[in-house]
């Protein structure tokens, strides 16, 4: 005979299992599976850390072609993160030097507030 | 006691979500024939980025550059001599032939729905149109024309300064590599294949394509895997793949992003006019499409850089017939294809 309070703890145990993980006080993060990010797309403040990590099977190669970052990661394995900073505003497409159809879009806003587009 | 129950509990919890699991995997319906063909709808018109936007005038002169064997260091060499109109924008060989009639390492890529690119060579070394225009002239091994002599000798044409002239109004030195640039991307970004048999088919068509074609679209969708790679309506996921193809100097992909994991990748090229296209791959070491399939099923070589996407195949004869036959309805039809070459400016 299984006790309710013991189902109800298998139950936790198996919605922690099932979430992806994200910490709310921590970076914002981002998944790579199925060859796409997920969330394709961020709003950040400059200054920020958005966490990538790889979920897929397969390695990725993160790469960022901005006037404000030129990035380069070199291999990302199957379950390494990668750690990118955007120190400043504006517009970023985050992509994959492999699968180059994988697109992030990041919106990098001042940290006054001001529009992304004000400080280009 | 208890600890025993639970954990038998626990075990049959686990055996029947694996049962389950496997059930659906046998028992779970591909994607219906509409939706597969929705995959597979063409966009209504290419584009163009903002600081290139498209003009008939800047088209109109991309061509005219792209034609002109002036481009080359010996004048004996434009870019449709490898890129021939009636040949799918390839030239049927092996690997290209460049300056002095030498060959080129890899085969001609066709130029086919470029504009929908994201990165440009079997390697991938361009990140645009315009980045790539010029790479193939200044190569010494190609066209081995350096940009500064060229803009000298295109000044000296009147025909083209009138032609730049026209196509960049605004410009104080309309003649120059960087127009020249642009006005070739231009012109190959309206290089989009015309309707097909298997366009007109997804387009609503029933009779566009028969039977065993849609036998090998539903081959090419599933059991066959080649959708992996050469998924949506241009037939390729732009992605970059070592595919055991014999390994040579030629390191692909991985030299140009710094990744050894993809030494020996080359990007996935679209299939559109696949079949007007041999030899195929970027070595062009295979001349048949049964070559081609012959491969998948088995005939590559096995080693760590190998794409995680690729598996071997196994398909019947009338499943390759089948196949062959839907990669048919992907070629141009005769009465749209291409015109001929412009009239070259003195």
């Amino acid at each position: 005979m299984i006790r309710p309070a013991a189902c109800l703890a298998l139950i936790a145990v198996l919605a922690v299992a099932a979430c992806d993980g994200s910490d709310d006080a921590g970076p914002p993060k981002v998944s790579q599976k199925g060859k796409a990010f997920h969330p394709d797309s961020l709003d950040i403040a400059a200054g920020q850390t958005v966490v990538l990590h790889n979920d897929d099977t397969r390695t990725h190669n993160i790469r960022v072609f901005h006037p404000a970052m030129d990035f380069n990661s070199g291999s990302q394995k199957p379950g390494e993160d990668m750690r990118l900073t955007f120190e400043d505003a504006g517009t970023y497409f985050v992509t994959c030097g492999i699968h180059p159809r994988m697109e992030l879009k990041v919106e990098v806003a001042p940290p006054d507030g001001k529009g992304a587009d004000e400080a280009e | 006691m208890r600890s025993v129950r639970i954990g038998l509990f626990a075990a049959s919890i686990v055996a029947a979500v694996a049962v389950g699991v496997a059930g659906w995997a046998l028992w779970r319906p591909g994607p219906d024939i509409e939706t597969m063909k929705a995959r597979f709808a063409r966009p209504e018109a290419p584009p163009f980025p903002s600081g290139n936007a498209f003009t008939p005038e800047k088209a109109r002169l991309g061509k005219t550059l792209f034609f002109d064997p002036r481009l080359s260091g010996a004048n004996d060499l434009a870019c449709s001599g490898c890129h021939l109109p009636e040949k799918g924008w390839e030239d049927g060989r092996p690997t290209a032939v460049g300056a002095g009639g030498k060959a080129v390492g890899r085969h001609t890529p066709t130029l086919w729905n470029v504009a929908w690119g994201h990165t440009f060579f079997w390697d991938g070394r361009a990140r645009s149109l315009e980045q790539q225009a010029a790479m193939p002239i200044e190569a010494p091994n190609e066209m081995n024309q350096p940009l500064a002599g060229l803009v000298a000798e295109l000044r000296a044409v009147p025909g083209y300064r009138k032609a730049f002239a026209e196509a960049f109004p605004q410009a104080e030195e309309a003649v120059s590599a960087d127009n020249l640039r642009k006005a070739i991307a231009t012109f190959e970004r309206t290089l989009v294949q015309p309707m097909t048999p298997f366009d007109r088919w997804v387009a609503g068509d029933a009779e566009a394509i028969g039977d065993s074609a849609r036998r090998g679209f539903r081959l090419f969708n599933g059991k066959a895997r080649c959708v992996e790679c050469h998924g949506g309506w241009n037939f390729t996921n732009g992605a970059f793949h070592d595919i055991g193809l014999p390994a040579t100097e030629d390191k692909g992909r991985g030299p140009v992003i710094d990744v050894a994991e993809v030494n020996n990748a080359f990007k996935a090229p679209t299939l559109r006019d696949v079949t007007r296209r041999a030899p195929y791959m970027h070595d062009g070491s295979l001349p048949t499409m049964e070559a081609v399939i012959a491969h998948y099923e088995g005939a590559f070589a096995r080693r760590p850089t190998l794409s995680p996407d690729l598996e071997a195949i196994e398909l019947s004869g009338r499943e390759e017939r089948d196949l062959i036959a839907f990669l048919k309805t992907l070629e141009t039809p005769a009465t749209a294809r291409p015109s001929t070459a412009p009239e070259l400016p003195e």
